[in-house]
């Protein structure tokens, strides 16, 4: 059990610097994750959390002692692999063990902490096989049995789900946030998938390009983005990004700026009736929703999420628009979010 | 899946493998069975008639104390040299997978030793180690050390392991690097935090997961200290002193074409191609059981 906590941390290869200071605080028994599409530093923020990259600048606590200098396994900590990372020539058994073998745990008590962890994860039958003779799935259970069994103070997450199958992914994502809650142990959870994101997180920092864009509770962010990227990162389908302000008395945009609103936020009304009208492009029924994609005369393009259960505008027919003001959030020509 | 190609032509398929057979028949079937032949017969001193003798010349092998001694010779040299030759490019292995910068450089380097040929590499350590010219030789006289390997047989026999072996490293450097590669660097990263040193990470993890690539080089190295040593043999020790070096191969050479005794020598060949092929049928039975994970 133990907090963490970022102080602006920097990761530079060469001159190139990767990650641009990075603070954040993490609390005990907090499941944090950090979403970011591919390339934007959040496994390597999560290597040298775990002390597999070294840290250019900046210190990373956990518990109350800085881990800068540590080794690995000198940081209480246990990892899960994207591709599992499963020692291929020991049994599960042994590969769940082998942590407990090196800290030289009484054999009694391994034989325990295993068996309690291949119960919890019910791997039981599977003991004594190997890797190779694994399903997918199992693997994974196999890669979080190990992580269990040694009871670190934190649980670090290097995009555990991405090898599975979307069923699967769905059913273990659930397991995942069961397991954690139950153990109660500091989780940092790396993920390229919002969707992920949202569902698991008590809190997430958003990722892009070395910069944490903005930490906070999944539905705050969702409601709330801080920035631009957040705002078309996070929610499926993205933030309707226009750049022309359609608020009534608003005047035109400073060059660059934009502003934003979500599908969910636009109700379709008679031409004329709403804030603007537009020409419906196409539908996507999609069963309980439908997305209506189409263009304003300004030339924005624009998604309107419906209720499945609504009649269908016509294609190239015009509809009109009703959307909240209060819905539409500004962004500056920077990406910054600016409340009016 | 099986790939299977079906030829129309019934003659086409045996045309195809012909070449292969053929160098297999000269250079492998035909001499062998020659010395098979041979090893019935005893030549007279001239070479003029032979006499069949059965197993006579087997007879006599077993019996000849120098023969029994050549055994030995064979097996102390072979397990010296796989073994030093192997645990060396290991360790080489192992430096050069972890080395960032240049490891190009490096590994090109490592592996330079293999394009020279056994002859050369014993002259080479003859010249280093020549008892009164050798720069070595010299060095180990000045910290009090007499280095003579014309006189001392385990001189000699550390000289013959040294050159065989060094010669061998570059090889088995570059399948050990390969294999080091192929090992996932997850697998590795994921020891380290279980709280696996690097030594206990090499022993428990990395080794175990090598073990098809070092067999693959314990069945090179044994069969490369059996028979192609016998260049880096010739050029340094010639056998000596007082059969010392005398490996069955070159014993071989030495009966058959210096002691002109080529029944013997046919006999001998025999008796090393038996040796070999059991030795590989045990080395793939037993040991190979062990290395698949």
């Amino acid at each position: 059990m133990a907090e963490i906590k970022l102080e602006a941390i920097r990761k530079s290869y060469g001159r190139t610097e990767v990650i641009h200071g990075i603070d954040a605080e993490i609390a005990d028994g907090e499941l944090i994750v950090i979403v970011g599409p591919s390339g934007c530093g959040k496994s390597t923020l999560l290597r040298m959390v775990a002390g597999l990259e070294t840290i250019t600048s900046g210190n990373i606590y956990i518990g109350d002692r800085a881990v800068n200098k540590l080794e690995p396994r000198e940081r209480d900590i246990a990892m899960v692999f994207q591709n599992y990372a499963l020692y291929p020539h020991m049994s599960v058994f042994d590969n769940m063990a082998y942590g407990l073998k090196i800290a030289r745990v009484p054999k009694s008590e391994i034989v325990s902490r295993v068996n309690e962890a291949a119960r919890m994860l019910e791997l039981e039958p599977y003991l004594d096989r190997k890797p190779r003779q694994l399903s997918g799935g199992q693997r994974q259970r196999v890669a979080m049995g190990r992580a269990i069994v040694r009871k670190p103070a934190v649980f670090l997450f290097d995009e555990p789900l991405s090898n599975l199958d979307a069923k699967l992914r769905v059913q273990m994502r659930l397991e995942i946030k069961a397991l954690q809650r139950k153990l109660g142990v500091t989780a940092l959870y790396v993920t390229h998938d919002q969707v992920e994101a949202m569902t698991l997180a008590d809190r997430m920092i958003v990722m892009n390009d070395g910069v944490a864009e903005q930490v906070g509770a999944p539905l705050e962010v969702y409601a709330n983005p801080a920035t631009l990227f957040v705002a078309g990162f996070i929610g499926s389908p993205p933030m309707n990004v226009l750049s022309h302000d359609i608020r009534p008395g608003s005047g035109p945009l400073d060059p660059g700026a934009v502003i934003g609103v979500r599908p969910e936020h636009i109700d379709l009304v008679a031409p004329g009736a709403g804030l603007i009208d537009f020409d419906v492009a196409f539908c996507e029924p999609l069963g309980a929703e439908t997305l209506v994609h189409g263009v304003t005369a300004a030339g924005d393009q624009l998604v309107v999420r419906i209720d499945g259960e609504t009649r269908l505008p016509a294609d190239n027919s015009r509809v009109g628009l009703k959307i909240d003001p209060k819905r539409i959030m500004g962004f500056d020509a920077s990406g910054r979010r600016v409340d009016t | 899946m099986e790939k299977r190609v079906v030829f129309s032509n019934r003659w086409l398929p045996y045309l195809l493998v012909a070449p292969q057979l053929l160098v297999t028949f000269v250079f492998f079937f035909w001499p062998a069975g020659q010395a098979i032949y041979q090893s019935a017969f005893i030549p007279d001193p001239f070479g003029l008639k032979t006499q069949f003798v059965g197993l006579g010349n087997f007879e006599y092998l077993f019996g000849n104390r120098y023969y029994r001694e050549s055994f030995l010779t064979t097996a102390v040299f072979s397990v010296l040299v796989t073994v030093s030759s192997m645990s060396f490019a290991l360790w080489l292995a192992v430096l050069a997978d972890r080395v960032i910068k240049g490891s190009s450089a490096y590994r090109t380097l490592l592996i330079w030793p293999y394009a020279v040929a056994p002859a050369i590499a014993g002259v080479l350590w003859l010249f280093m180690f020549n008892p009164f010219t050798g720069i070595i030789a010299w060095m180990l006289f000045q910290v009090g050390y007499v280095w003579n390997h014309n006189l001392d047989g385990g001189q000699a026999m550390a000289l013959v392991v040294a050159a065989s072996a060094w010669k061998q490293i570059s090889y088995n450097f570059l399948f050990f690097l390969a294999g080091l590669q192929a090992i996932p660097k997850s697998v590795i990263e994921a020891a380290a935090i279980d709280g696996a040193s690097f030594w206990r990470r090499f022993w428990t993890i990395i080794f175990p997961l090598l073990s098809p690539t070092t067999f693959f080089l314990l069945v090179v190295n044994i069969i490369y200290a059996f028979f192609d040593t016998f260049g880096v043999i010739h050029t340094i020790t010639q056998g000596g002193p007082q059969q010392s070096t005398t490996i069955l191969v070159y014993k071989v050479f030495a009966d058959g074409f210096v002691g002109q005794d080529l029944g013997s020598s046919a006999a001998q060949s025999v008796v090393l191609l038996v040796l070999v092929g059991v030795l590989t049928v045990v080395q793939f039975r037993f040991i190979e059981r062990r290395v698949h994970y």
